[in-house]
This record gives C-alpha cells, structure tokens and sequence, in this order.
C-alpha cells in the first residue's frame, strides 16, 4: 500500500515555497511564493524573500526590510505587557475586593476624557512624520507604541480598560512580528475568504470541514468534485486521501485552472497521484474526447493508433515537445480514469461547491452512475438553489437529506471582557447532504 | 462458513456486504441501528425483524424488506457513526466533529491526542481521518469507557490506528510525549491540562491545540493557560448549525385568503374539466425542527510553533 510520510516540517524555508505571511494580530493572511529577490507585503509591512530563506518556519521580527527568527517566549511577554494596566489593578482589587463598595472598583471608573469630545489627533503629542521616521530608523513597534502612550493626553485619565484597549490598538497598527507558516488547508480558507470570500462562493472555513465531514472523505475514497472555489475544495480532499483513492475534478477548458489552492499546498507525488481532472466537455460527451489541436495525430486516445505512425511523430517533435507529450499522455491517463470512476459506479461521495453552475445539472450527469450509498453534499450561497436539489434528488432514492446552515463567530477572550467580536465576516452559505440508495 | 477474506473496516469495504462487516441499518429519518453482521442473528426494530442471513451479500445502499417494512442498508460513515451510535456520554456531534478535525489539520499520518474518549464520537471521526500512517492516542479516566472504545475499533478495522489509555490526563499528561501534531481536550478543567498537552506535542515539527468548553468561564483560564504554555494565534469560536425543512409554501392571494381561510386544500385543485389547476405551491426552506440545540461548546484553538534550535 502506498502511504504518504506525514511531511516533515522540520526543513526550511526555501526558494520557489508557497507560504502563508500573516502579521500577529493581522487582519489579513497572504499567500506567497517565495521567489529570490522578492519584496513580501502584508499590512504596510515589507521585507525581502532573502532574508526567510534558510530559516526554519515560524515567527519573525520585521525590521530595516529585513526579517529574523524570534522567539515565541519573548512575543507572549509582549502580549502580556498590554494588558498589564489591567492585570496590576486586578491584582490591587482583590486584595481589597472585601471592603468595595459598590461602584467603587477602581476599574470602571468613568473617564473623564470620555467626555472631552476633543479629536484624537490633538490629543497626541507624537507627529505622524516623527512615526514614519522612527520606523525608518528600524526603531521596533513595541517602542513606538511606548512612545505614542507617552505622547497620549488622554493616557492617564483613562480607566485601566481603556488603557489596555488603546495598547492593543496602537500595538496591533504598528505591530512588526510576522509568521512565516507552511499553506494548511484551514489557513488557505481563512485567506482566501477573508480576501475575497465571493470568489470562493462564500464558502467558511467551517464549512468546508462540514462538507468534508459529510462527504465521509478519508484515506482510499473515490471522490467526484465538482467546484469553483478556487480548487480550494479539491485541495482539502487531495489532502485527506493521503495518496490513496482518487479526487476526480471537473474542470473547464483542456487542462484544469483557476486551482491555486491545490498549487500552493506544495504537495507531493503520492498526493498529487490522486488528483484526476476531468474535462467539463468529456463529462457531458459521456466519454473521453481527443485534444483538438495541430498535434493532435500523435495522442489519440485510442491504443490501436499504429506505433509506427507515433514513433515518426515523436522524431519530428523537439524535446520540449516530447515533455509536453509526456504531460498529455498523463492527463489523458488520468482523465481516462477519472471518467471511470464518474461513469462505472465506482464513485463514493460526491461533493459540488457550486456558484454559478446549477447543481441539478452536475446531479443529472454524475447521479445516475454514484455507487450506491454513496454521500452526496452540495454548497451553495443561494438556499433556492439547494431547495430545487433537495427537489431533484427525494424524486430520485436519495435519504437521509439535511439542509443546515450554520453561524461561526469568533469570541473576543480578556478577564473580565469576553464577548463576541462586535463585527465579523458573516458571509456563508448552506450545505445540503444525502445518501444514494438503490431498489435492488 | 467462511469468514471475509479482508477484515471488515469502515476504510476498506467490498462491493458487497460481508459477515463481520458494520451495516448501518437506515430504518426512517433520525432512526439508524448499527448492527454488526452475523449469521444467525435477527434484527428487531420498527418495522419487525430482518435476519442477518438476508443482509449478506447484498449491496450496501440496497433497499432490504424486513417482516413489516423495508429498510436501506448504508456503508458506515464517521457521520452515520455519530449519529447511530450506542451512547454512553454526551457526545459530539457531526458539526463539531467537523470544524474539530479541521482545526486539528489533522490528515492521514497525523498523530492526535484525545482526551477523554466519552462514546467514541470524535475519536471515530479522528481515526478515520489520520488513518492509515498516523494515530489517534485516546484518554479518558473510566476504564469502561476505554475498553468499550477498543472494542469498537476492532470491530470497525480500526485497530492499528488507535490505542485507548486510562487516564488523567490534567494531572498525569498524555500517553505520547514530544510526537503529537495536535491535541484535543474536552474536560472539566482544560487549563490544567494545557501544560501537558504542550509537552505531548512534537517540538520539531510544532503543532495544534483545541479545546471544548461550554462555559465562558473555562475559555478565560484556558486561554490564558494557553499564552502561559507558549501557544500563539489562540482563537475561540461558537459554532451553531441551524437544521432546515424544504416544505411547501402556500401562496394564497387575498381572495382564495377571503373565501376558504388558511386552511389551505392538500390536494391540487381540479377545474371543472377535472384537470390540474396551475399549482400555487412552491418548494421552500423553513427552519425545522423549531427547538434546536444553540450551544455546544465554545472551540479554542492555537498553535505551537516548533522550537527553534
């Protein structure tokens, strides 16, 4: 049996390597090849590919366009120092929590800048400019947050809160500590939909985990996938294969595109061994289809194309052709095989992320030959899409049919302030899954 | 009779159902039995008995009558598992199931800790997603607990992937040491935990942390044991699915509204020439079951980054 070695991540960064660039606390995380000479930004931050090359993956302090390794010691320390307003006075407090009256703590006092409607630029001491040179200097964030809490009127007359609140902003904002991380298929989800989520068709993080769930995706299942999420779901059932089964993807065109997820993950041959594309124009012939093009004569499909006859259009061709034959053959090996599992009953789950293309229309081509007991999951961001597949397949022997929707928020979690995030991107949609059963 | 030549596994099945193999039994919606199949033996359940003898051979996803009804035969899935299985705790269920694993990155050849094992719920979602290379170490501090576990997994081909511990995982740490890609708590108290699962995590490779707790007042001794153990990007989710109905919508206009009320006629109305009057139904979802489970557990996850040398 062939296993994939879980993939060491001991190795490091290096050249030509996709990876995940997000600043501590950063609002956005990019993904990135890694090319020699490379200017990397993220955030208003910026340094150069050079400098991570070698360096083992992980946490590093940007500075002077340059980035270097740093201990995670040294960034929780930091982390700890904005909330010391509080943490102090909550030491303070329970030493005499028993003879507080009420309204009396300390801690939520009413502060009179609160009521100051004063801007608060003018209420900083430190210029922009001076920021903007400090930094150029290679002056670290943490000294300029220092710097702009000294420089702050308003600092000292607020409550401890607020204090902690204004640190974690001006911190955040001038934050220079970057992690450098391998592509998961968890960060390329959150990456892509926080940048763009309508190119992946809405779909959450979460619920890509639902559908993988649902579609029971594990080591030796045979997969149909149909999506435009930007090969994103593909990727992530490549990845649960693990180099046995086999992910046949529908694709526009003659070769599969619009995939980075699947390009970035920087998998290997085991796991790429299972990606089967197949042409969106195969599957609606029914059958596999020659390349229409001018060399067409020297890779039929057909086996009994006379040798001979290949053999002379092999000697015309240079060596770079001979590569791009080589490629052919194995995209029409894979496609070949790919449509036997769509069209022989040999498919175990299949799984449509659609949004533009109508579900019903993938359900008609690909249902009738499913295996039986096969999982069926689509996604859609539109409910009425999924209700006229809901229609479509109790017409047909499909139980077990579920149409959920689900709401994922993240928590805001500090002693004594925990809550839900006030704003989030909320943007989803809806997972509808059933099983195929047959008469006899 | 001869045994299957394969052992019976929720990863690896034939075409065809064998002695020895798991068989969820669909009998209607929200009613699934798990049966191991063995010749001999009848299952009772709501519409009457179905012998195994009948089960044999068949194709899974086949429609099978039994003495007072007819019931589908459905290939084990992790999902089909959690919702069928025999209860023994509360358990996880499919929507946690899912983000969990994802949250884990758990793939094939990942090694996770669990703790504690409870019915299995997860821990079947876990094994079946690392298998066949990796390993699910589940803890769980009633022994009864761990051996009904081991059982399952033996019965489910599952085996080689998993080994169950008896143990306290907040006071006497995790089974491996230095090796896990990712660690996953649900316990009383996770914070106490936290420094262990840091150790069992590998430091050269670094890994993942989450942690299942239905009170906000564990998440805040959580996270902060989180930060104290060198975890970072430390995040706390609420997850809550919402079930839906597609049924269909009565579109009165107010003079069919006015002359017959709400009560609104099942069947299609005919005309007098006794054909089918358009019909002013449309599919639609509506949200159903009206109570629904709005809160599990609050997931929080973090990482540990490998140690830099």
């Amino acid at each position: 049996m062939e296993v994939e070695s879980p993939p060491s991540t001991t190795s490091l960064i290096q050249a030509g390597e996709y990876l995940i660039v997000q600043k501590i606390d950063g609002e956005q995380s990019r993904i990135v090849r890694f090319t020699p000479k490379q200017k990397i930004l993220i955030e208003k931050l910026k340094f150069t590919s050079d400098s991570a090359f070698g360096k083992p993956h992980g946490l590093f302090e940007v500075s002077n366009n340059q980035c270097f390794p740093m201990s995670v010691d040294r960034l929780i320390e930091e982390l700890q120092l904005q909330e010391a307003p509080v943490a102090t006075t909550l030491l303070d407090s329970e030493v005499v929590l028993s003879e507080i009256v009420e309204a009396s703590d300390p801690r939520v006092v009413i502060a009179p800048s609160a009521l100051k409607l004063e801007p608060e630029q003018k209420r900083q001491k430190l210029e922009m400019d001076a920021v903007l040179e400090m930094k150029k200097q290679g002056v670290s964030g943490q000294e300029v947050v220092a710097k702009l809490v000294e420089g702050s009127a308003s600092f000292q007359t607020r409550t401890v809160f607020s204090q902690s609140k204004y640190i974690k902003r001006k911190a955040k904002k001038h934050s220079d500590r970057v992690l450098i991380l391998r592509p998961t298929i968890r960060l390329l989800a959150k990456a892509y939909y926080l940048k763009d989520p309508d190119r992946l068709a809405m779909l959450r993080a979460d619920q890509l985990a639902l559908i993988l769930q649902m579609a029971g995706v594990h080591h030796g299942k045979n997969v149909l996938v149909f999506e435009q999420t930007l090969g994103l779901i593909t990727s992530a059932v490549m990845e649960r294969l693990g180099g046995k089964g086999a992910c046949v993807h529908f694709h526009r065109g003659a070769v599969a595109q619009s995939i980075p997820c699947v390009h970035s993950m920087n998998y290997n041959e085991s796991t790429l061994s299972t990606f089967l594309p197949v042409r969106i124009k195969c599957l609606l012939a029914g059958k596999q289809l020659p390349y229409e093009n001018n060399r067409k004569a020297c890779n039929e499909e057909e086996e009994n194309g006379d040798k001979i006859k290949e053999v002379k259009c092999e000697e015309n061709v240079e060596d770079q052709d001979l590569e791009a034959l080589a490629r052919r053959n194995d995209r029409l090996d894979r496609e070949r095989r790919g449509l036997e599992m769509t069209f022989e009953g040999k498919a175990h789950a299949l799984i449509i992320g659609s949004r533009t293309v109508d579900p019903v229309n993938v359900l008609e081509l690909v249902y009738p030959t499913l295996a039986p007991s096969a999982s069926i999951v689509i996604y859609s961001p539109h409910q009425n899409t999924l209700v006229s597949c809901y229609d479509w397949l109790s017409k047909r022997q499909t139980i077990n049919l579920v149409l959920t929707d689900q709401m994922c928020r993240v928590m805001q979690v500090l002693p004594d302030r925990t809550h839900p995030l006030m704003a989030q991107h909320v943007a989803g949609g809806h997972v509808l899954s059933g099983i195929k059963v047959v008469d006899q | 009779m001869t045994l299957a030549p394969t052992e019976p596994s929720f990863l690896a099945y034939n075409e065809r159902i064998q002695e020895g193999d798991t068989v969820i039994v669909y009998v209607t919606y929200g009613q699934m039995v798990p049966t191991v199949v063995k010749r001999g033996q009848t299952l009772m359940m709501k519409y009457g008995a179905l012998r195994h003898e009948f089960i044999i051979g068949k194709k899974w996803g086949q429609r099978l009558s039994a003495t007072a009804g007819y019931v589908y035969i459905l290939r084990p899935s992790s999902d089909l598992w959690t919702r069928s299985l025999p209860r023994r705790t509360q358990i996880l269920y499919t929507a946690d199931c899912a983000l969990i694993l994802s949250l884990l990155d758990a793939k094939p050849g990942s090694v996770i800790c669990e703790s504690g094992t409870g019915s299995g719920s997860l821990s079947h979602a876990i094994a079946l997603t690392v298998a066949p290379n990796g390993h699910l170490y589940t803890h769980d501090i009633d022994e009864t607990r761990t051996s009904k576990v081991l059982e399952e997994f033996k019965t489910h081909g599952l085996s080689s992937v998993t080994t169950a511990v008896v143990r306290n995982v907040c006071t006497s740490g995790f089974h491996v040491e230095n090796d896990a890609d990712g660690v996953f708590l649900d316990v009383p108290a996770p914070w106490e935990a936290i420094q262990f699962a840091a150790k069992s995590i590998s430091r050269k490779r670094g890994g993942r942390l989450v942690s299942f707790s239905p009170c906000l007042e564990q998440v805040q001794r959580a996270c902060l044991a989180m930060s104290a153990a060198g975890f970072i990007s430390i995040e706390t989710i609420e997850l809550v699915p919402e079930q839906k109905k597609i049924v269909n919508q009565h579109r009165q206009t107010l003079e069919e509204f006015e002359e017959i009320g709400d009560a609104y006629p099942k069947e299609r109305k005919r005309n007098a020439e006794g054909e089918v009057k358009e019909d002013s139904r449309v599919s639609t979802a509506i949200v159903f079951p009206y109570s629904q489970p709005t809160h599990t557990g609050y997931l929080t996850h973090a990482t540990l980054l490998p140690v830099l040398e």
